[in-house]
């Protein structure tokens, strides 16, 4: 079974808060230029993670799930879940937490502990009609 | 350069029923089987737009790819009957319950029409009426011209009815 490369895909969910507004606006302009989502709000987001790589001819595995879980628990999630997002030192005022934002945040916490070569893309849905697709800089 | 890609999805329901006009109703049956029966279905609409996050974090406001989405498509034909109709029965709205004004009729046509938005790019309202395609807008030079007939060809038009104005000072970015 040695030299097939699988792509490993694992759901992971965490729910938080953020809004949308400039800081140099006022409440009523960022309310005219983003419509409902100026006001705190939140959502249960979907994390697919896909690694891809040779399956192990021992362990008969791309990833170590277990391993995988850990990485997103202590990177990803015990970080974004139940927590506002605004509040995030990645999310400076002036930096909105956007969808296409927040992928780019978890992608750098994670390829750093599973590496370029396995991390194969990221979506990111922040409600089940819109997700966002990553697969690291061109 | 972060290059990605936002999906929206909306859902939407139709009635539809296969059957062609050069066929007897006992061709239909045969040809389309249960499919030549008035019935309906629950549709789910994906549209992905790819390109670089802009200074505000968006390859594109969600928002507005939404509102595109139901104006280009879900407004049109959902609890609707998508069937062919001609252009004085679309002009008249005698029939409310019918998508109008849109010939097509399989799910593959249905994914034409919102295809149809590239048309925008050269700032050129595609109408269709039995299959043919009026085209109404401005272009700057007769590339343009070329392209935005091609386009409504490839989306699924047969004829086109060319009513574009050439004005040069009309940008490649159109409306979108």
């Amino acid at each position: 079974m040695t030299g097939h490369t699988v792509a490993v895909t694992r759901r992971f969910t965490f729910s938080a808060a953020h809004r949308y507004g400039r800081p140099e606006w006022s409440d009523a302009e960022n309310r005219a230029r983003f419509g409902a989502v100026a006001a705190i709000h939140g959502h249960t987001y979907t994390l697919e993670v896909t690694l891809r790589g040779p399956i192990d001819p021992v362990t008969g595995m791309v990833v170590d799930l277990e391993e995988l879980k850990a990485v997103v628990g202590e990177t990803v999630l015990a970080r974004f879940d139940h927590a506002f997002i605004n509040d995030d030192p990645a999310f400076p005022p002036g930096v909105l937490p956007t969808t296409e934002n927040l992928v780019r945040v978890v992608w750098d916490l994670l390829v750093a502990k599973l590496g370029a070569e396995r991390l194969a893309g990221l979506r990111l849905w922040e409600d089940p009609t819109l997700y966002v697709d990553y697969r690291g800089e061109a | 350069m972060a290059i990605m890609e936002l999906t929206k999805i909306l859902r939407f329901s139709a009635a539809h029923r296969l059957a062609s006009a050069a066929f007897s109703p006992a061709e239909n049956r045969r040809q389309y089987g249960a499919c030549a029966r008035t019935h309906g279905h629950n549709y789910a609409l994906e549209a992905t737009v790819r390109g670089v996050v802009d200074a505000e974090g968006m390859v594109m406001d969600a928002a507005a790819l939404e509102q595109a989405m139901r104006t280009a498509v879900v407004d049109l034909v959902d609890h609707r009957e998508v069937r062919l109709v001609d252009e004085q029965e679309a002009q008249s709205g005698a029939r409310e319950d019918t998508a109008v004004p849109y010939p097509f009729n399989t799910a593959e046509e249905l994914v034409r029409l919102a295809t149809d938005q590239r048309l925008c790019r050269y700032d050129v309202a595609a109408v269709v009426y039995n299959r043919t395609a009026r085209l109404e807008g401005k272009v700057s030079d007769e590339a343009d011209r070329r392209r935005a007939e091609k386009l409504a060809l490839e989306a699924g038009a047969l004829r086109v009815d060319d009513r574009l104005l050439l004005d040069p000072a009309t940008g490649d970015a159109g409306r979108c």
